[in-house]
């Protein structure tokens, strides 16, 4: 134990508290992991965090800088899967990633489509979509209604649809996610793949 | 997973494409229409489309739509770069390199460290999965397992801890080998070598069933064939579902008692090509169902092909089931491919029996298999083998002498008890030469600290070479000074000792007073009376024995050098550990020299030297010395062996006496952390160690 003598010099002050939203995610992350929160309060917060994080790219970029989609996403992650060090969130985790990104993917896709079709919308808006991700929209639309369509007739379809698609898990991580070999990964992947195709047409 | 969703904030619009394009009855349909279109070669295709279309046109659309090569190509919307930590570089003292290997739970890395001990090993880590929870407590089963289990066949458990990312991993014995069955194609094996592996595999089981261990997944991928030495040696690997039936005996049927509380999750957990009966049937599995997974690999080393085919089509599972319930297997010597029939023609007259074996072993009722892996294995051994000459029987029993003389007491092992049922069929099972297999395997045994098996054996051979060799013959007062060291290892010198004197008057009497073989039970006399103090009597018997044996077998000679290293002990009790130290040293460096730094008597060596010198106060010089004999030991002799608990108990004395004269040497945190490794390998460390005896 150390003793302060009067002498000592007073001690610095404490460190800046961190920013509330990661204290916030953490904590949520926590409490879905033990099942003691839905999901759905995650993805909120994941797709405010988001845009918290958006929001302070642009506004700390030149108006002329195109921020890679991924590296945006990628931050959020980062930041969220520091905060899951341990094992047994990964399903919550991966999961709740994979709505809450397809909730704002679809989200942003129908907002372009709204716009070629005359919408009138805020430049700052537009700018944020464009940080997400340069996948035609109508793709992503057509994945959103299928993934609907998989949830009524084959979960793990819409499950491995939704990681694949939504955040790009590799075959493999999906994989271990699901517990299952990777080749039936790779072998659903591939009619996921063209199914989707298929109900794009050729002109797509 | 469930979805929660929040409604569209946006309507879609009449331009947006909908995927009401197919019925989701359907699904399936155009699934296996899709795979089977794009399996096939590319003007295979357009049969495959206009067949769905005599029966559903829209379906058949959609799927020229998804096959046409120029259409649209969908990619992920966003790549997350994150992933799970990837498995670290470096673990400890491990250098972690390519993959090995993936089962349920773990995944499998070759790793490679070089200190204290420069080897390859194997290092387990937890499989990435959304199960964490139960993953790690599946990990845990196999770390106690493997930490009760002892056998040249099962992978020896090095090390255990948690990686700095918080993944636990498990150290073991790397084993370069292939998969049994590939092993036996690629050599073309005929029968007989097949039919020895299998026995040593039985082996192998049974002495986990004797530990209330459970295997539950003996699939092909599991059981290795390493060569090592010159032998071919099958490994039982990956413990990772195994169950320990606690306060039951496998040996027992436990039909009857409630399923475990996971026992379904076990039977996903395994493997779909290798489910037993009655774990279809939903009854828990037993020490029965890991010899109906025996038989299945039995059955494929036979036919080279499994009884009932599990293929990657989605109904696999399904149609196995339905054959595994419905349906017996064709004998294997009637099987499309029988190995027998076409590599031994001239032994066709023991395929019925074979036959019977096999399809025994994979009856429907557990109640008709073979009752125990052991009893598989002497029934296996019973087929006859190539040569069975009295001469190249005793060419054998001189060979895995050999073999235990230089240490390698897995490999003197195998050949004995192959040697045992061979030399009871063509000599008799009381002719000399198979009673001398029989003790010398009990001895095998003994030397990889599976003491209980060899005392039992030992007890019966020396009761059936006293009726038919008389008590004073060579071969009897052999079995007694074996019988005589594997009680003084179980602990027990008090009652080893009379036995000792024994073995040792008798020697004197039959053999003569200076022969190698009297000496040794001198010697062995000698340590008793060290282990129960008695100091002047073991101070006389030891240094006469060193004395007589350098003489006659020359300084160098392993026994001269065994002899020395126990004067030295004898000397350190005596409190003359100054007086001692020259000849610690000569014996350990002596041993090491001669027999090579893996053998156990060079570790035993090393080990008292690193003693020694702690008692001299050199704690810099007795430290890397006492880590080094700890690893090998665990290496060569695995961690539940005497030796081994003998030399941690040095090194921790080491560490321990270091830590009070030298705070600031860190050796208290050392001591802690060996200490650690000790509990995770079953290690249990005694108050006082006391060196190992060796005849």
């Amino acid at each position: 134990m150390l003793i302060l003598s009067p002498t000592q010099p007073p001690s610095p002050p404490p460190p800046p508290p961190d920013p509330p939203g990661d204290h916030e995610l953490t904590r949520l992350l926590n409490e879905v992991g033990s099942g003691s929160r839905p999901v759905g309060d995650l993805i909120a917060s994941v797709y405010d965090e988001l845009r918290r994080i958006a929001g302070r790219q642009m506004a700390s970029e030149r108006a002329d800088h195109t921020l890679e989609p991924t590296a945006l996403v990628n931050e959020l992650f980062l930041k969220l899967s520091v905060a899951e060090s341990s094992f047994q969130n990964r399903a919550h985790f991966f999961g709740a990633a994979a709505n809450a990104m397809r909730q704002i993917l679809v989200d942003s896709a129908r907002r372009k489509l709204a716009d070629k079709r005359g919408g009138d919308r805020a430049r700052e808006a537009l700018a944020e979509d464009a940080l997400l991700t340069n996948r035609p929209p109508e793709e992503i639309v057509v994945v959103d209604e299928l993934m609907d369509m998989l949830e009524r007739t084959d979960p793990r379809k819409k499950q491995i649809l939704g990681l694949w698609y939504f955040i790009g898990l590799t075959h493999q991580s999906i994989a271990d996610l699901l517990g299952v070999d990777v080749r039936t990964i790779g072998r659903e992947v591939k009619f996921l793949r063209g199914f989707v195709s298929g109900h794009l047409g050729p002109d797509a | 997973m469930k979805t929660d969703r929040t409604e569209h904030p946006v309507a879609v619009g009449p331009d947006s494409a909908s995927p009401a394009h197919v019925q989701p009855q359907h699904l399936q349909l155009l699934e296996d229409s899709f795979h089977r279109a794009v399996d096939a070669p590319p003007e295979a295709r357009q049969a495959i489309i206009d067949a769905l279309a005599s029966s559903h046109p829209s379906l058949a659309r959609m799927l020229a739509g998804m096959l046409r090569s120029d259409g649209p190509d969908p990619t992920p919307a966003l790549r997350l770069e994150i992933e799970w930590p990837p498995i670290p570089a470096q673990v400890g003292p491990y250098r972690v390199g390519e993959r090995l290997g993936e089962g349920g739970f773990g995944v499998v890395h070759l790793a490679e460290q070089s200190e204290p001990v420069a080897r390859f090993v194997a290092i387990k880590f937890i499989r990435r999965t959304t199960d964490g929870e139960r993953f790690i407590q599946r990990f845990e089963t196999e770390r106690r397992a493997l930490a009760t289990l002892n056998h040249p066949c099962i992978p020896r458990l090095l090390d255990a801890g948690t990686a700095p990312d918080g993944r636990p991993y498990l150290v073991m014995e790397h084993v370069p080998g292939l998969p049994i069955t590939r092993h036996c194609r690629e050599r073309a094996l005929p029968v007989e070598p097949r039919l020895r592996l299998m026995a040593r595999v039985c082996d192998a089981v049974a002495h986990a069933h004797g530990k209330s261990v459970l295997h539950r997944d003996l699939k092909r991928g599991n059981v290795l064939v390493a060569h090592r030495r010159g032998w071919d040696e099958p490994k039982v690997i990956d413990f990772g579902i195994s169950k320990i039936v606690l306060g039951e005996s496998p040996a027992d049927p436990i039909a009857g008692a409630p399923p475990p509380a996971d026992h379904d999750r076990s039977l996903l957990a395994g493997t779909p090509s290798t489910t037993a009966p009655e774990q279809y049937l939903g009854a828990p599995a037993d020490h029965r169902t890991d010899i109906y997974t025996i038989g299945l690999l039995l059955y494929e080393l036979l036919t080279d092909a499994p009884p009932f085919p599990f293929d990657s089509t989605p109904d696999a599972a399904e149609r196995r089931r339905q054959s595994v319930l419905n349906t017996a297997p064709t004998a294997p010597s009637l099987a499309p491919s029988p190995v027998q029939w076409r590599l031994e023609a001239n032994r066709r007259e023991h395929a019925p029996a074979l036959d019977e074996v096999v399809l025994r072993c994979l009856h429907i009722d557990p109640a008709q298999r073979p009752p125990s892996a052991s009893e598989l294995a002497d029934t296996l051994r019973a087929f006859p083998g190539e040569d069975d000459s009295a001469e190249s029987i005793a060419a054998a029993v001189e060979h895995g002498h050999a073999l235990e003389y230089g240490g390698d007491y897995a490999g003197a092992e195998r050949e004995f008890i192959e040697l045992v049922p061979r030399a009871a069929r063509a000599l008799g099972a009381d002719h000399p030469l198979t009673l001398r297999a029989e003790s010398l395997l009990a001895v095998t045994m003994q030397e990889q600290a599976r003491h209980q098996e060899a005392e039992t054996r030992l007890r019966e051979v020396l009761e059936r070479q006293t009726a038919s060799l008389g008590p004073e013959h060579a071969e009897t007062l052999d079995t007694l000074g074996y019988l005589a060291v594997c009680i003084d290892e179980s602990g027990r010198t008090a009652e080893a000792a009379p036995m000792h004197r024994a073995a040792y008057e008798g020697r004197r009497r039959a053999l003569g007073p200076d022969h190698p073989k009297t000496l040794a039970a001198l010697n062995n006399l000698g340590g008793s009376c060290y282990r129960l103090d008695r100091r002047d009597e073991a101070h006389d018997c030891l240094l006469m024995a060193a004395e007589a044996r350098e003489m006659l077998l020359g300084p160098d000679h392993p026994d001269a050098l065994l002899s020395r290293a126990n004067v030295g002990s004898i000397l350190v009790r005596l409190g003359r550990a100054d007086e001692a130290q020259p000849h610690v040293r000569r014996a350990a460096d002596g041993f090491t020299a001669v027999l090579g730094a893996d053998h156990p008597g060079a570790i035993i060596g090393r080990a008292n030297l690193a003693n020694n010198l702690r008692l001299l106060g050199r704690f810099a010089e007795a430290e890397p010395i006492a880590v080094e004999c700890v690893e090998r030991s665990v290496q060569v002799l695995g961690p539940i062996h005497d030796t081994t608990r003998w030399a941690f108990t040095k090194l921790l004395h080491v560490l321990d006496d270091r830590a009070a004269a030298e705070p600031e040497s860190g050796a208290a945190d050392r001591a802690a952390a060996w200490r650690a490794r000790a509990e995770k390998l079953g290690i249990q460390l005694t108050q006082a160690g006391t060196p190992p005896v060796k005849s």
